[in-house]
């Protein structure tokens, strides 16, 4: 059980003095949030599981020279996000494989999907919607929606500008909605309460 | 207004950061409400579903000194760029790109300590040269010139560039330096091997900027490891296999 008094400031400290039941307790605190945004970041479980692994040991690695400037949470999903990206570079170049997941299990929060079919439909059509949607949106989109970062943080975490944060969210949001659109409508799966608009009238 | 205006408005919207007026203008519009209905339901269907045992047993091992999962690609990729990391000395080495009429050469340079002060540190840098005749010669080098889109840094970066006389020199010089990032989203794989190859960590941060050296276009590009080691690539541009990634740099 982590001990949710301390913060993740006095665990990194206790971590640095090896203190092998804090680094664990920071790990996990952190775990679910790492793994969703390399899930996201890859699109698929088996790579995710992968980035999560990486991530990880680059954080035991890198904690001595953690120096608390940023926020350990800023610093980790910032190395998270990098390791995704590296690898979702080299796999571009490579030709596309259908494999299996790992975790057959639904993959959407939403009430208004509950039966397996359903759930299988929306994780492929979001998996496909955000391999479609272009790298420098990707990231910021999933920071923003799915971790919540203010822009700041993501503008820390990613090494940009706060103004191009803003204006790649917006546009990355955009993007995402209307590839989800059109892959609701070929996939017919539910589509979103969304229809693209040309004019304010 | 165009559909740019509408997505930084319906952004800003769904972000409680729209103005009053802004708003009631939305409020008013069945369609740009439709819109922000599909822009909020975003963080729902982006959500995942962590499978917990899986991730804790990472976790547990990773902590442990075992990694969790089986060797795989991505490790057998991490090991083969662990073992073409170049040695500390100076070393020259062949490459398929010889075949190309334009002489090219890439600096690495590595910088092994966290401290962002050069002058406090033991630089130890490796070059990769390749040209069509030779591998082992550098040509001989009119100068560098930085260009004007990287702003005041490039102008902070030409300043510490003495009449370099080849591209580790050229590298060497950029690493003394903490840039700022100009090009962030310019890098192609080839370069980024180079990076990765050069450091012991992932890298956390990574700043570019634009260069003209010897009348070619180049990227400079620096990465910073998570235990803070730097290391600084000079990349050619115009016989970079990844052009349409770098055609913005060709202008």
């Amino acid at each position: 059980m982590i001990d949710a008094r301390k913060t993740d400031q006095e665990l990194v400290r206790a971590a640095q003095h090896h203190d092998h039941q804090a680094l664990n307790d920071l790990l996990q605190r952190h775990q679910a949030r790492i793994y969703a945004v390399c899930r996201r970041l890859t699109g698929n479980d088996s790579d995710a599981l992968d980035a999560t692994q990486e991530t990880m040991m680059a954080v035991i690695r890198g904690l001595a020279s953690f120096d608390g400037r940023s926020a350990f949470s800023t610093w980790c999903y910032r190395i998270a996000t990098n390791t995704c990206i590296d690898e979702f570079r080299r796999q571009s170049r490579r030709p596309i494989t259908v494999g299996l997941d790992l975790d057959d299990g639904p993959h959407h929060r939403g009430s208004d999907l509950q039966d397996p079919v359903s759930q299988v439909i929306e994780r492929d059509t979001v998996d496909a919607a955000l391999n479609e949607l272009p790298e420098e949106f990707r990231a910021v989109v999933i920071l923003r929606d799915l971790l919540g970062f203010d822009y700041a943080e993501i503008a820390e975490i990613l090494d940009l500008a706060p103004g191009t944060v803003r204006s790649r969210i917006a546009r990355g949001r955009a993007r995402l909605v209307d590839l989800l659109y059109e892959n609701d409508a070929a996939t017919g799966n539910q589509p979103p309460p969304s229809e693209r608009h040309t004019s304010e009238s | 207004m165009n559909d740019e205006t509408y997505d930084d408005l319906l952004s800003r919207f769904v972000d409680g950061d729209a103005t009053a007026e802004e708003a009631a203008r939305i409020a008013a519009n069945p369609t740009l409400r439709s819109r922000v209905n599909a822009l909020r339901s975003l963080p729902d269907r982006l959500a995942v579903d962590v499978p917990e045992h899986a991730v804790d047993q990472i976790r547990i091992e990773v902590t442990n000194g075992t990694p969790a999962l089986p060797k795989d690609d991505l490790h057998d990729r991490r090991l083969a760029r662990a073992l073409r990391r170049p040695s500390p000395k100076t070393v020259w080495l062949s490459s398929a790109a010889a075949a190309v009429s334009l002489a090219l050469a890439i600096g690495v340079v590595q910088q092994l300590d966290s401290s962002p002060s050069v002058n406090e540190t033991a630089v130890q840098y490796s070059s990769t040269a390749v040209s069509t005749d030779d591998a082992g010669e550098v040509p001989e080098v009119a100068g560098l010139a930085l260009e004007a889109s990287a702003g005041d840094m490039a102008n902070d970066l030409a300043e510490v560039v003495p009449s370099a006389s080849n591209p580790s020199d050229v590298a060497e010089a950029l690493s003394d330096v903490l840039w700022e990032s100009a090009l962030p989203e310019t890098v192609c794989d080839e370069a980024y091997d180079l990076l990765i190859a050069s450091l012991e960590s992932p890298p956390v941060e990574q700043r570019m900027v634009a260069i003209t050296f010897q009348d070619q276009p180049f990227i400079a590009i620096q990465a910073q490891a998570v235990d803070g080691a730097l290391a600084t690539v000079l990349h050619p541009v115009g016989t970079c296999a990844d052009a349409e990634l770098l055609e913005p740099l060709r202008k």
